[in-house]
Formats: C-alpha cells, structure tokens, sequence
C-alpha cells in the first residue's frame, strides 16, 4: 500500500507542513519523508518588502493627520478642499510605492508583478473616487474624466517615448506601429492637445487633410464644457461632422477615424475594434464626445455602453472592473466589497473607507450610520492586527487600533500581551506605549514579565526594580523577601541605593517597607550614628513585620551593637527590656515547639540557638551596663 | 513653550528600512562643519545592521555598474552595511575608521568602518548576561582607548580595545540595570540607572573582586522613573544633562551632589532616549524622546539676562532650575514626527536624527549661538 501523511505544526506566525509516503502499516510501520514548508502569511514578507514599509509607514503619517486634523475641526467635519489634499497625498503614496517597487525590484518576481499591478489599480480606484465623491462637485463630469485618464492610462504616453527614442535613431515617427494607436488614444482620453503634438510629427502634416485635423483639434472646446456652455461644444461637433461629410479626411483612413470619434459618430468602435483593450480606454471617450452633457448618475449607463462595445475577454469581469462599475453606479459599498478581494490586503480598502465616511460618503442604506461606523473599525481592525502580528510594526498598528473607539482597546490588549518582552529597552518601549494608550493591565503585565525573568536568573536586586515598575504589591513582596533572604547574609543589602529614594513608592507592600527601614539602618551604621542605628533596629526587631527566616540576620545585627569596642551603651534600657522578652518568645517557639520557622532546616535549629543563647547573653549584659549608667 | 522651527532651517529625510536606534557622525576633520559621512544602526528588525551613508556622494560615484543603483530620490546613499543579528543598543566612533556597536545579545563589537565595507576586526561577546542567557549591553562610552559598557545585568564593565584580554569590573552586585553612561573626564565615568540613580566612578580607584563602589550615588529622579539617557557639557565635565524614562530632563552637578533631587523638568510624554549638549556651543542642549519630539533647547540668552540674580550669574545657565524652565527657548525641529525618535547627533550646524518611523533625518543650519 502507498499512502500519503501530512503532519502539521504552528504557532501564531508561520505553519509547517510535512509531507511523507506510508509504505508499509504492518508489521511495522515504515515510509519516506517526502518534503516539508513552511507556510507563512504573505503579509509577513510582503511587510518586510522597503517599498511597501515606506508605504505603510508614510500613509500612517497620513492617516493620523485625518484623524487628528478631523477631531479638531467645527463639528468634526473637515471642509472639501482639506479632504482632497488628503486624498492626494495617499494617492501619492501610493504611486511612490508603485515606482519604488519596479525600481527596487532585483530580477523578476511573480510577487512584485503582482503587488505593482494591485498598486496600479489601487490608484486607478482611489483617482475615480475623489473624483466622485471627494472634491466639490460642480463642473462638467466629463472634464473629470478626462483629468482621470490623463493620470491612469499612460499607454499612449509609452507609445510616444518609444516612437520618440526611435526618432532619435533616425526612423521616421509616422513609420512606426503604434503611430496611429498612440494618436487614437490620445483623442480617446480627451487630449486633443497631445494628438494634434503627434500628428505634426508625421512627414504629410501640410496636406490639406492633416491641416484641417490640426484646425479641428486646437479649437476642441474642453473649457466650454467646464463653463456649461454645451452649445459651443455642439457647434464644434457640428463642425467635425460637417468636414467628415464633405470627405475633408477621405485620402487618410486613420484620420478619417479620429474626424469620426471626435463628431461622436458609432462609426468610430468599429475602427477601433483592435486597438482598444479594455473598455476602460473607450469609457472616457465614449463620455465625453458622445454623451458630453453627462450627469454623476448617468455615468453607469455610460459604462454599461462601454461594456457592450468592448466586452471583456473571458466573460466574467475582474474584481477591479467589478470595482469601477460599482463605483460608477455610485454603490459605494459594493465597490468596497470587490475592492477587497483585488487588494493585496487591507491597506487600500481601510484607508479608502475611512476618507470616504469622513467625506460623507453614503455607505449603506440611507440613516444607517452605524452600518459605515462598523465598516470602518471592522477594516481598521483587520488592517491594525495584520500590522500587529509582524515583528516590528507593531507601534504603528497600534495607532490604527486605537482610532477604532468600540473594539479597538480590547484588541490592542490583547495583541500587546502577545509582544515578547525579551529584552529591557523593548520593554521601556512597551511600558511608553501602554502610558500613551492607558493600557495599565498590561504595563502591570510587561513589568511582571521583566521581573520573572530576572528572578529566574537569580538577579534579584535588578528584579527589584523592575518588581517596582509592575506596582503589584503581592509581586513586590515577593520579590522583597527573595531579596532579604539572598542578599541578608551578605550584607549587600546596604548597597540598594533604590532604597533610599523610593519615596511614596515603598507604601505599596509592607516587606518594602521594612527593607527600606533595614536599608536605612545600615546607612546611619555607616555614617557612624550607632545610637539611632540601635533605635531603628529594636523597632523592626519588635515590630516582627520581617519574614521569620531573617530574624536571625536582625539578630546577629543587634548582637554587634550589644558589644562595641569601646563599651558604649547603645541599646537602651526600655529596649533591651523588649528584646528580651520577644527573645523569650522565639525561644520557646523554637526550643519547646521546634519550630522551623526561622530557619532554613532542622539542621540549622541548633546553630539558632546557640546564636539566641549567645544574644539573651549579650542582652542582659548590656542590661547591667544600662542600668549602671542610669 | 515650545516654538515651531525657523523657516530657515532645512530638512532632509530618507527611508532606510529598519528602525534607527542610533545615530553617529563619523569624526570629522573640521569639527565647524558636519562631516560627509554618519553611521546608523537599527533595532527590532529580525536581523539588525550597523551602516555607513554619505550625506554628499552622487549614485555614479558610489556604485559600480554591477551593483543595483539606489532609488531615485534618495539624500542619503549607503555606502556600506554590516549584519549585527541582534539590536543596536549604542554606537560610538573611536575614531575615523573604526566603530564600537553594542548589541542586545550582551555583545560589544569592534568593526572597521570604510566606503566599501565594515569589517568586523574582533568581539567581546557575551559580555553582560543574566545566569547563563545574555542580556543586553545597553550602553557604551569611549574615551581615548578606554572602552565602558554598563548592561540590563547591572555590570559595569571596562575595556581597552586594544587588548581584547584586559576586563575590569566596576561596581558591585548592588547596582540596578544600567540604562545609560558616559565619559566626564578622563578618569571618571557616570551611569543612569533603571531605578533612577546615577552614579559617579572614579576609574582610578582599584576595586575589590567585586568591583567597589562608586565615588558617589545621586538620586535623580524616583525609583520607578529610570535614568534613560545622559549628556556631559564639552566644557565642563561635571555638569551632566540627563533624560528619564517618564519624559523628565534635569541637570546636575556632580561636584555639588548633596543636594537632594535636583529639578526635574517635564517636557515629554514617554521616555527620552537621548539628550546631547553641542559640542562647540554648549548653551544648546538637544533632547529626542519617546513621543516624537526633537527639542533644540536654546539656553543663550539667559546668560545676558537681568533677571538673574548675583548669585546666580557665577552659576552655569543649565543649573538655574526654575528660572531655567522659564526662560530657555524650546523649539521643536520635527513637528510633525509621529512616531519615537531615538538619536540624535550634533555636528556643525547640522543635527542629525534617527527614529521609529524608519527615517534618518538631516536638519541644516539649525541656529546654534
């Protein structure tokens, strides 16, 4: 038997998958590992890509300026003018990308193609909706168009700087093969202008057929249209027809095309039939020379006409085309809708719907905001996480969540529990960004992290700072009392020096306190103040607030004070008086109930009392001293 | 009050894909005016790197026709680039050639920096650790041959990198995470702490096997509020300017160190990564932080002010304190950063800046008095 088994493996960033070939099930089972991959979210490398972080990084500079800018204007609505200078500047983002993707790009790459294409339709999408929707709406639509296509269809412009660097070379412009292509497209789109540029250049530009061209395309009336005036744009038509009749054309078939698309006569398509690629290419002219008195609603038809002229190839529509006849047909949302499944991923659509509510756009049905309220933080949402899940573009994903007012700060804390705290400046970083968005849970969280961490490696007096960080009083106790236990023996507790200025912060656990009393009395120990060091002890002697186990430390303490060199009396009488009595206590508790509280081990109980017996001794000496110096 | 920039003031800035933890001015000759060439090294990225940009090379010039010419547009062009694994946590130029880089996984690395590459000449890795996993060497300082790193493992370490074998230890087991250092003279160095302290060394001072203790111990600002960055004034060593993790900046003077908490001035609302005096007009302080700001603080015109009493016309400008706050002219040179800045250097007229946003960015003819 052969048989095929995957195993499978992930975590929240990549999956591996194992293929192997089962030979034999019994009586043993044996087979081959064919292969294994591993499976990573495209966005992962696509992120890691320079042009497509410039473009992440530049339009989060964007974005928070609309946000920002939005919040503080009258009534949180920002004027037309400052919508379209924003729409612009994305769009040049945008296109920035596109470029600096080809530039970059080092060989060929399936991916790159992929990304400039989806860049490239991006742009293509967002210049038509600022044109719907975004700038102030007045003046010919038909205008619009043309200022559309000038920025989007640059096949035309291509064949001129290939004819042009041919030109260089010697060969005449008119001989090449995209002449006339280049010519009809540029009439298409509206630029009369760039035509009229082209034709001179051909070699029979005197004769009468090509003067009477150039006569009808420098008069061409666009800003007739602008100012409304539809009758100076139908007597120029007029015009054009009238020469196209009268055969003014007849010697130059192609220039008999142009006379025909510029008269508006149908005629024109069936010349164009193996030019045109796209119905997009026809759309504009089929726009503005047929139906130039064209109103916002009437451009679906338009493009529905433009459709039937030049269908698509296969039959079904692609998502961007999808995307421009919705938006054409002014269903804003169903646009979005195609527009997602042709993006690379959310960036597009999020940015695009976030300008577009802010410009009132009408998203869903009329009166329901929500619906457009919800749309917006659902793309921001999705676009913010797929931010958050790679490894360094955390903090401007986080910017996007925390513009989502409803679900935003349970995303972000949940994401930002998921950051691995390794390391001390990533973590002051962390602690920064849980201050700017109030996500104390999770500062208290990072902070915990920190000190585990140092705990583990057994550096506790750096735990200790970070314990602190973390304002857990349960932790910080913990970690005190690790601390009095380390470092008690040793004596290095005298050099803490967080201690001395812990201020207000030592309140947060009674161990805290204590060690911050310790600490302070060996400084005045120190600083040679033996009377007020011997003061300071007693009280944290009686006051029992230390841990058990440190009692002995304490006590070993105190019996260097009880024998000065020069025989001075430095624990009083009243306190002598109260450490023999809490004495007496721990003796009983440790010789009659053998207790090990205050000690490590059974083993160690004696060497306690031996250390109790030698104090109790030390005590009422320097009971007797005190009482004669009385 | 912070004033927006001259309009005179010109700024360059380029992507260079990686966050910038650190920038550095190569060492010029003239020290009036910026030299031709910076380095820069980057933080959280999966693999980080040290690089070499000239701020003036034309693309022909730089790159042979073998190699891919960079993008169009571009102020900065990499001359050369070196994988360091883990993040950049400081960058110092010993000298004009050769590049000191601190990194995360505890290591301090000694690279020969030139227009056609860096190359690693030798390592001491591993420096700081926490049991037996690294940790972070967070900050260096030079000074003649003498190299100082100071670790989240709260060591202090002393270096010649010259002689690979030679390591000191400064400090005891008591010191908390050390968070920034610096020379201030030739025998003394000062470190920040992640508990707020900074502490004084005297480098001539022979420690035990563990490493003594320091000449002096300053409470800087509180116990939850770390000691994130410190500047040295050129002129005089024992006024030091430092940054705290909670947006504060103070000076102090080391010499007067019995007083308790100098003043401590907020300006930010995250932590300031990095505060540097001017090296030739020391009345101009420049401070980076957490919050996107880059402040040019212009301290000037308070030495001819007559608000300043008898007293304290003898004092440095930069310890007035209150009278300091009131009257030093802040002006923010990035008002519209968005994200962290963490750099800056100063050389000449020109501040250079590195931040989160993935952009170095080159401010000219800030006005320096």
């Amino acid at each position: 038997m052969n048989s095929n088994s995957i195993a499978l493996a992930g975590n929240h960033e990549s999956m591996v998958v194992s293929l192997s070939k089962i030979s034999q099930l019994k009586p043993q089972k044996t087979g081959a590992h064919v292969g294994s991959f591993e499976l990573v979210p495209l966005t992962q490398t696509r992120f890691s890509n320079p042009s497509v972080r410039r473009l992440i990084i530049e339009s989060h500079g964007i974005f928070v300026n609309l946000q920002a800018q939005t919040k503080a204007s009258v009534q949180e609505q920002l004027g037309a003018d400052e919508l379209v200078s924003f729409s612009r500047q994305y769009r040049s983002v945008l296109r920035s990308a596109c470029l600096s993707l080809q530039e970059t790009a080092q060989g060929p790459s399936e991916d790159i193609a992929l990304l400039c294409d989806i860049y490239r339709g991006g742009e293509l999408v967002w210049s038509l909706v600022e044109l719907l929707f975004i700038q102030p709406q007045g003046g010919s639509v038909a205008v619009d168009l043309v200022d559309w296509a000038q920025l989007n269809f640059t096949q035309a412009d291509e064949y001129t700087c290939e004819i042009l660097k041919a030109a260089e070379s010697g060969f005449r412009p008119d001989q090449q093969p995209q002449y006339w292509n280049a010519a009809w497209l540029f009439v298409l789109s509206g630029r009369c202008e760039d035509a009229r540029r082209l034709l001179l250049s051909h070699s029979r530009k005197d004769d009468a057929a090509f003067r009477s061209i150039d006569e009808l395309l420098k008069k061409f009336p666009l800003d007739a249209l602008n100012r409304d005036d539809v009758s100076a744009f139908s007597d120029w038509q007029e015009e054009v027809g009238s020469r196209l009749r009268n055969q003014h054309f007849a010697s130059y078939p192609q220039l008999e095309t142009i006379a025909k698309i510029l008269a508006g006569n149908d005629a024109a398509w069936g010349d164009l039939r193996d030019v045109i690629d796209s119905w997009h290419e026809a759309f504009v002219g089929l726009a503005l020379y047929f139906h130039p008195k064209l109103r916002v609603v009437e451009l679906g038809e338009v493009a529905e006409e433009a459709l039937r002229l030049f269908p698509v190839s296969n039959g079904s529509l692609s998502s961007l085309d999808q995307t421009l006849l919705a938006l054409l047909e002014m269903d804003v949302l169903e646009a979005l809708r195609s527009l997602s499944s042709c993006s690379a991923d959310w960036w597009l659509v999020s940015h695009l719907t976030d300008l577009l509510i802010k410009a009132g756009a009408q998203l869903g049905p009329t009166g329901d905001e929500a619906t457009q309220v919800d749309l917006r933080e659902f793309l921001l949402l999705e676009y913010g996480s797929s931010l958050m899940a790679h490894d360094s573009l955390w903090q401007i994903g986080a910017d996007y969540l925390s513009w989502c007012p409803r679900n935003g700060r349970a995303y972000l804390e949940a994401f930002f529990d998921k950051i691995p705290v390794d390391r001390e400046h990533k973590a002051l970083k962390l602690m920064s960004a849980c201050a700017k968005y109030q996500l104390d849970s999770v500062a208290t969280s990072v902070a915990r992290q920190m000190t585990v961490k140092l705990l583990s490696a057994g550096r506790i007096n750096i735990a200790l700072g970070w314990c602190l960080q973390a304002k857990d009083p349960a932790l910080v106790s913990f970690v005190v009392e690790r601390a009095l236990l380390e470092y008690g023996q040793s004596g290095l507790l005298g050099s803490l020096h967080l201690l001395e200025h812990l201020g207000d912060n030592a309140f947060i656990s009674p161990a805290l306190i204590f060690l911050q009393k310790y600490h302070e009395f060996h400084s005045l120990l120190k600083a040679g103040e033996l009377l007020k060091a011997g003061q300071l002890l007693t009280d944290l002697i009686v006051s029992k607030v230390a841990p058990r186990k440190f009692w002995k430390v304490l006590f070993a303490d105190a019996l260097l004070l009880l024998d000065p060199s020069d025989g001075q009396v430095i624990i009083d009488k009243e306190a002598t008086y109260q450490l023999i009595e809490l004495l007496q206590s721990v003796t009983t508790e440790v010789t009659a109930l053998r207790s090990n509280a205050f000690v490590d081990s059974d083993a160690d109980r004696n060497e306690f009392s031996e250390q109790m017996t030698a104090f109790r001794l030390a005590l009422f000496r320097n009971l007797g001293k005190a009482v004669c110096l009385s | 009050m912070v004033n927006a920039p001259f309009s005179s003031l010109s700024e360059r800035a380029q992507f260079v894909c990686g966050k910038v933890r650190k920038v550095r001015w190569a060492i010029g000759v003239d020290r009036t005016t910026a030299p031709d060439t910076f380095a820069t090294g980057t933080w959280d990225q999966p693999v980080n790197d040290v690089s070499l940009w000239s701020t003036t090379a034309s693309r022909s010039a730089a790159f042979d026709s073998s190699a891919s010419p960079p993008p169009a547009g571009d102020t900065f062009v990499q001359l050369s680039r070196f994988e360091i694994g883990a993040d950049c946590e400081d960058l110092v130029f010993a000298t004009s050639k050769t590049l000191l880089v601190a990194t995360s996984s505890g290591d301090v690395r000694v690279l020969d920096v030139t227009p056609d590459q860096i190359v690693q000449q030798h390592a001491w890795e591993q420096l700081h650790s926490l049991g037996s996993l690294p940790c972070a060497a967070s900050c260096l300082s030079v000074h003649g041959t003498d190299v100082v790193t100071g670790g989240e493992d709260g060591k202090i370490i002393r270096l010649d990198f010259n002689r690979v074998d030679v390591k000191t230890k400064i400090g005891n087991i008591g010191l908390s995470s050390v968070r920034s250092l610096s020379h201030c003279g030739k025998d003394q160095v000062i470190s920040g702490h992640l508990t707020g302290q900074l502490q004084v060394w005297d480098l001539r001072v022979k420690g035990d096997r563990e490493g003594g203790d320091p000449c002096q111990t300053l409470a800087a600002s509180t116990a939850l509020d770390a000691v994130t960055s410190l500047g040295v004034h050129p002129a005089q060593p024992n006024l030091v300017a430092f940054g705290t993790q909670l947006g504060s900046v103070g000076f102090c003077d080391i010499r007067n160190a019995h007083r308790p908490l100098p003043d401590l001035l907020p300006i930010a609302s995250g932590p300031i990564w990095e505060i540097a005096f001017h090296p030739l007009y020391p009345d101009n302080c420049f401070t980076c932080a957490d919050d996107g700001t880059l402040l040019h603080w212009d301290a000037a015109a308070l030495k001819q002010s007559s608000f300043r009493s008898q007293d304290a016309s003898r004092m440095n400008v930069w310890l007035l304190g209150a009278a300091l706050s009131d009257h030093v002219k802040l002006t923010n040179l990035l008002p519209d950063q968005k994200l962290p800045v963490n750099s800056v250097d100063l050389a000449g007229g020109s501040v250079l800046v590195g931040s989160d946003s993935e952009l170095v960015h080159l401010v000219e003819n800030v006005l320096l008095r």
